[in-house]
């Protein structure tokens, strides 16, 4: 059963891992941390919804608080969420005891296709309301709450900012938000726009978690595309600065978490030590 | 038009940003918010992706093709780019896993009136995907595409029954494949049959002389004299091989 307890009030500095990923391996990430080599105060699990993943990282994880991630719920579909993807979501957040679930505002299919590459809301108060009934069903349906992620982009569609419709989901929703700084900053580079732009009229009380991931930014195609590579590069500097001047503001902030499949344990441990010192006050009233 | 539409028409967009010129035949209200994409990143997205989509999907499987593809079409990009921008790309399962969006894309560029690609491209396609699609994914009991593998491979025979202890597939080509599968370029017609022996895990390749004969008799039970006397003088050699791959 999924228990809010360690997340009652802010948590520290996770880490987002696969389960299915052996860069890093997360029973090595256990070993360091339990060495005292690593500071983790939690991870965030991604399973591709396999049940047997979610089972083995709860019986070596210990009293570590764990999180889950799905990529499987495609809540910016019109036509409401597949049973069985929700069904799938919760099992999972029960064998990792898990209190949320995030989950980002994309998809991965068009019909009945599979598609390459995640497809991001379009930029609509239509879609946002679309998204905002698919998040109010799950979050129903989920053993804890469903979490709304702002998805990365290099090819905004539709007339509004991420922020003000992901602010409108979450509202229409009730539900708390993600923000992944490093898929904001994509966001603002394809507009032209300051990392921090539109932060201002976000409704801050509803992130529950900050995250953060390496990216590459690739100008070889004439304008400026954000690769979200996670654990397969370095943090880009913005992120850290966005990271220092946001996460004192955001009042209920409970989790911080790098996203970092893909990465060397050595990365990992820079990662985790950029983090910290960019979230120096948090972390000393904690 | 409905946000169904929106997301369908972005991503065929993202494969073909040349359609972005159809948003025009649109009413206005209907292309409103299509209008906000801005063409020079769509066509940057587009160039980014399809490379990817071709590494992720299709590297592996089909490398000698692809080599030919981007030789032909100047550079990885373009190929990429015409690969995924085919109307056949729609019919993928998952990543692909029948070769129907890739083996579909090759039977659409060389539709077009201007496609210069080799005379042995289809010989090395349906080689290399027999190798790495159409064998493996039977070998494992998964579905084919069999009206793909009928227009690639319309010369293929099944066989199977009789003396066989595995089926197996008669594949008569009229190139080299081997080689070309090694190194595509110039080369010289050299028709011959390749045999494959289907396993448990994947397919056994036998090439020479006597093997799709041999195939053939074995599965019409022949017995061991008429196997000589159809086989001839390599009767031993060939028989003793199929023996040690299990064939009978
Ligand atoms: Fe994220």
């Amino acid at each position: 059963m999924a228990d809010p307890a360690p997340f009652a009030e802010f948590a520290g500095v996770g880490l987002g891992i696969d389960v299915h990923n052996q860069h890093p391996d997360w029973r090595r990430l256990l070993e360091l941390r339990a060495a005292g080599e690593l500071p983790l105060d939690f991870l965030e699990v991604y399973t591709r919804g396999e049940l047997a993943g979610a089972r083995a990282v709860r019986a070596a994880a210990g009293d570590l608080p764990l999180l889950y991630h799905d990529d499987a719920l495609d809540p910016i579909l019109p036509g409401g969420l597949r049973a069985d993807a929700v069904a799938l979501a919760a099992a999972n957040m029960d064998a990792l005891g898990a209190p949320w679930c995030v989950c980002e505002l994309a998809t991965r299919r068009v019909g009945e296709r599979y598609l390459d590459f995640f497809l991001p809301i379009v930029l609509t108060d239509e879609a946002a309301r679309v998204a905002a009934e698919n998040f109010r069903f799950l979050d129903d349906r989920l053993p804890g709450r469903a979490v709304c992620e702002n998805p990365p982009y290099q090819l905004p569609v539709g007339p509004r900012h991420i922020l003000e419709v992901q602010a409108r989901v979450c509202e229409e929703a009730d539900v708390p938000c993600v923000l992944d700084l490093g898929h904001l900053y994509s966001f603002q580079l394809c507009r032209g726009l300051d990392p921090l732009t539109g932060i201002d009229d976000f409704p801050l009380e509803r992130i529950v978690e900050l995250h953060l991931a390496g990216a590459v930014l690739d100008a070889s195609q004439g304008v400026s595309l954000y690769r979200d590579a996670h654990g397969g590069a370095e943090l880009l500097p913005v992120l850290l600065e966005m990271l220092a001047e946001l996460a004192p503001r955001c009042p209920s902030l409970r989790a911080v978490t790098i996203e970092v499949e893909d990465a060397g344990i050595e990365r990992v441990v820079r990662q985790v030590e950029a983090t910290r010192s960019a979230l120096a006050g948090l972390l000393g009233a904690k | 038009m409905s946000l169904d539409e929106q997301l369908r028409w972005i991503e065929r967009l993202t494969r073909r940003p040349a359609d972005l010129a159809e948003l025009e035949d649109l009413a206005p209200e209907d292309r409103r918010v299509l209008e906000t994409i801005d063409p020079d990143r769509l066509r940057a997205v587009h160039r980014t992706q399809a490379l990817l989509t071709v590494e992720r999907w299709w590297r592996a499987r089909f490398p000698a093709v692809l080599a030919t593809l981007e030789h032909l079409y100047g550079g990885p990009a373009e190929a990429a780019s015409r690969l995924v921008s085919s109307p056949a790309f729609e019919a993928a399962q998952g990543e692909d896993e029948t070769g129907a969006a890739f083996v579909g894309a090759l039977f659409d560029l060389s539709a077009d009136p201007d496609w210069r690609g080799p005379d042995w491209i289809f010989d090395l396609l349906g080689y290399e995907y027999l190798l790495s699609t159409g064998l493996p994914r039977r070998a494992r009991h998964e579905p084919v595409d069999e009206d793909l593998e009928a227009r690639l491979l319309p010369h293929a025979r099944w066989y199977a029954g009789g003396r066989l202890r595995r089926p197996a597939l008669v594949v008569s080509f009229a190139w080299p494949v081997g080689a070309l599968a090694t190194q595509p370029h110039d080369a010289d017609p050299d028709p011959h049959d390749l045999v494959f022996l289907l396993g448990p895990q994947d397919a056994v390749e036998l090439s020479g002389d006597g093997f799709a004969d041999a195939v053939e008799l074995l599965a019409s039970g022949a017995n061991d004299d008429v196997l000589e006397e159809g086989l001839g003088p390599s009767a031993p050699t060939v028989l003793a091989h199929l023996r040690a791959e299990g064939a009978y």
